[in-house]
């Protein structure tokens, strides 16, 4: 793939070497004399000392042929105006993607025809949502400080890996998680090995202090994968 | 000409430019408000300013509507930066629907194809030079 990187400030320095160690044929763009003096030192004549918001420098650069052109510089007005320009300079209709530092923004570029965008904010906003949203799938009951061990609650959501399980097959003693009870409705049911989980139920557990965050994700976090030890 | 005394118009950017644009406006006879996100910079408006100021950012929506934009009936953005006018112009226009947008560019070739997008844009490198060869003939003129 050839993807224009505009804007080589640390993500964009980060972008082109991840990029170039994928195989890829990269451009990087870089206006200001000094930083780009900096980058090439690393990535010789790739680096291209112009503005890449200036159409004349983007077709210099190799637009019209571009698989991809990523605006990462610090300004979301750049930003706009690189992709707007991809948009119309492209003869495929190369992809343009737009770092945006205002999350507001995102709105914005939309409506003015730059669909995607990428806000660090609005990321690591969403990494908030999720824990905050987790932590009110856990609740610790109790805890046994001198044991090394705590009492803790999990409520299974339909989206959890354990759900229609069998509790034998979890595992969870591997987890540091011996399981205590399944309360399902208004009722304690024994946790028996042939028990099938479901969604709704809460796992009550005794679980090893220092394995508490892998219990965690292994029941509550449906995506990631956890490495056994 | 028509006559446009008493419209609302918002002027983005106080800097000679904006700040001579909004005062002349000002002097006759519109509201006009001027946006910059330099509390200095409305230093530079001329006595006859009768109008608003607003210490802001324009390219941030709540601003642009806190200086009235829904009800605007023209918009000039004159910062320092091309693409900053260019962002805050289509704002205007495509966002808001302000019916008349006027954007300043300095780069010829990005005022060419912003104008070509259908965007009104004033390019003063393009006119500066223009007028600087015009008078350069006419003294070469008197002196021949």
């Amino acid at each position: 793939m050839f993807v224009i990187v505009v804007g080589g400030g640390k993500v964009g320095y980060h972008l082109s070497r991840e990029l170039l160690g994928l195989g890829n044929e990269i451009v990087l763009m870089e206006s200001d004399h000094e930083r780009a003096a900096k980058l090439r030192a690393e990535f010789g004549s790739l680096v291209l000392t112009k503005d890449g918001s200036e159409g004349r420098w983007l077709k210099f650069a190799g637009v019209t042929r571009a698989d991809l052109v990523v605006a990462v510089t610090g300004d979301d007005e750049d930003n706009l105006v690189v992709c707007q320009l991809t948009n119309m300079l492209s003869k495929h209709k190369a992809r343009s993607l737009a770092r945006i530092n205002n999350p507001n923004n995102a709105a914005v570029f939309r409506k003015l025809g730059v669909d995607e965008t990428v806000s660090a904010t609005d990321l690591i906003l969403s990494m908030i949502e999720k824990d905050v949203e987790d932590a009110g799938a856990v609740v610790h009951l109790m805890r046994l400080e001198e044991s090394g061990l705590e009492l803790v609650e999990y409520r299974v959501y339909a989206d959890s890996r354990v759900v229609g399980k069998r509790l034998g097959e979890l595992g969870l003693p591997s987890y540091g998680c011996n399981l205590c009870t399944v309360i399902r409705g208004a009722e304690a049911l024994f946790p028996d090995s042939q028990l099938i989980v479901e969604k709704g139920d809460m796992l009550v557990a005794l679980v090893q202090l220092d394995s508490a965050e892998r219990a965690r994700q292994f029941i509550v976090e449906p995506e990631i994968k956890v490495e056994m030890t | 000409m028509s006559d446009n005394s008493g419209e609302y118009v918002i002027v983005v950017g106080c800097g000679r430019v904006g700040a001579e644009l909004a005062t002349t406006l000002s002097a006759e006879g519109q509201s006009v408000v001027v946006i910059d996100r330099e509390m200095d910079a409305f230093e530079r408006l001329g006595e006859a300013f009768t109008g608003a100021t607003i210490f802001g950012n324009a390219m941030d929506e709540e601003v642009l509507v806190s200086a009235g934009i829904n009800h605007a009936d023209a918009v000039v953005t004159a910062t320092q930066g091309d693409n900053t006018n260019i962002m805050i112009g289509q704002m205007a226009k495509t966002l808001f629907g302000v019916k008349r947008v006027v954007v300043r560019c300095y780069d010829p070739v990005r005022s060419d194809t912003y104008a070509a997008l259908g965007l009104k844009t004033v390019c003063p490198t393009r006119i500066g030079a223009q007028i600087m060869r015009d008078s350069l003939l006419e003294s070469a003129d008197k002196c021949s």
